[in-house]
């Protein structure tokens, strides 16, 4: 474990400097934007829907005008389907809830802003947006706690707000591992400075026999 | 790869989630009765409609010109997909009497990805440019393995390697987004 020799000392992340980067700052916001899903997945089936509607609509209906139909879509039968059916029919309802549905996907992958598959870091300066990869998140946070004497092995699994260490330890110390563990995690979360703030929650393992 | 796609990726979606919603909202009203039982037994396309159609010279055209642009957009939003907003050069200043220096992008770009490079832990830094040549912009992809500590990582890139960036520039300010990845991150567990 010589993971972090060359790391500064805890003292140096001040509380004017935390105070300073607060949630609402510019450079969170900055941090915060720049990591975001950009919805690309979703925009694509959109546009291809899209292109396809159009075109065909477009052909359709010119070289209906112009008198010698495509006929890309059997015209003729859809429109005595929908000439012989009512509002109530099945059919049209489902294609209408379709409709919705797909409707409400593209509203809502619009809408909400979407979280980022990586941890976006506190900065002071609003031109540099840091992100870490969830991983790497863990791995720092692990290693944090494998610093506690007689912990070991200790595993991070990352919620919302929420980091959960399970750490094995020897079943007489505890209370004491986990304590230290969690204030040896916590200290290092104040280092890393992640956007959200996360929770610590110690899980310890004891080995059995 | 670049946020201005994002703001266009959520306007549209926006714009056609309402207008797909908005239609099949209204094909659920009118078959759940709200607008009456005698308007929900009517088939879809009514002689109303119909007739409507053939008495109307521009119908047919405007349905045609309606589907053309719905088209246009649709393609140049798959197009904005694939766009990149790389630049190819920084202009370095310009005034009247030297004239304009430009630094192609590639060697800026190489300068910074060495200067990340020299933090120890680093794996590799890929760098690149974007936004305009007078105002450019960066987006750092860092790898860095199970040595590193993500904390002086952090600040030497902050202190070191973006501050030489803005000075050789000649920046006030160069807007970075920086993503650092562990590799080898599982090493540290089968390792020890």
């Amino acid at each position: 474990m010589t993971t972090h020799a060359g790391r500064w000392p805890a003292s140096r992340t001040s509380a004017s400097a935390q105070a300073s980067a607060g949630k609402g700052t510019a450079a969170a916001r900055a941090a915060r934007s720049a990591f975001r899903p950009r919805r690309i997945v979703t925009s694509l089936v959109a546009a291809v829907l899209l292109t396809a509607a159009g075109t065909i609509t477009a052909i359709e209906v010119v070289s209906g005008v112009a008198g010698h139909p495509a006929r890309l879509v059997p015209y003729t039968r859809v429109a005595d389907w929908m000439r012989h059916t009512s509002w109530t029919h099945w059919g049209v309802l489902a294609i209408s809830a379709g409709l919705v549905l797909v409707g409400l996907w593209f509203l809502l992958a619009g809408l909400i802003p979407g979280r980022p598959r990586v941890v976006p870091l506190r900065g002071d300066d609003r031109d540099l947006a840091m992100a870490v990869t969830r991983g790497g998140f863990r791995n720092a946070l692990a290693a944090a706690a494998e610093d506690v004497q007689d912990a070991s092995r200790a595993q991070v699994t990352l919620r919302r707000h929420r980091v959960k260490v399970y750490v094995h330890c020897p079943a007489h110390a505890v209370d004491a591992v986990s304590e230290q563990v969690r204030r040896s995690v916590a200290g290092r979360l104040e280092e890393i400075r992640p956007l959200a703030r996360y929770k610590v929650v110690v899980k310890p393992l004891t080995r059995k026999g | 790869m670049d946020r201005h796609a994002a703001r266009l990726n959520r306007v549209l979606l926006v714009l056609t989630g309402l207008l797909l919603a908005a239609a099949g909202g209204a094909g659920l009203a009118l078959g759940l009765r709200a607008f009456g039982s005698a308007r929900a037994h009517q088939p879809v396309l009514s002689g109303q409609t119909r007739h409507f159609a053939t008495a109307h010279g521009w119908y047919w055209p405007v349905v045609a010109a309606l589907a053309v642009l719905l088209a246009i957009i649709g393609i140049a939003w798959l197009l904005a997909q694939g766009r990149s907003d790389r630049i190819g050069g920084v202009v370095l200043d310009e005034d009247e009497h030297t004239g304009r220096t430009i630094v192609p992008a590639g060697t800026v770009a190489t300068a910074l990805q060495d200067d990340i490079e020299r933090v120890p832990g680093v794996h590799a830094a890929r760098v690149r440019l974007s936004g305009k040549p007078s105002a450019p912009a960066v987006r750092v992809n860092v790898a860095y393995d199970r040595r590193a500590d993500l904390l002086e990582l952090r600040d030497r890139i902050r202190d070191s390697a973006f501050a030489r960036l803005r000075h050789t520039l000649e920046l006030e300010r160069v807007p970075a987004v920086v993503r650092l990845r562990l590799v080898t991150g599982d090493e540290r567990r089968t390792v020890e």
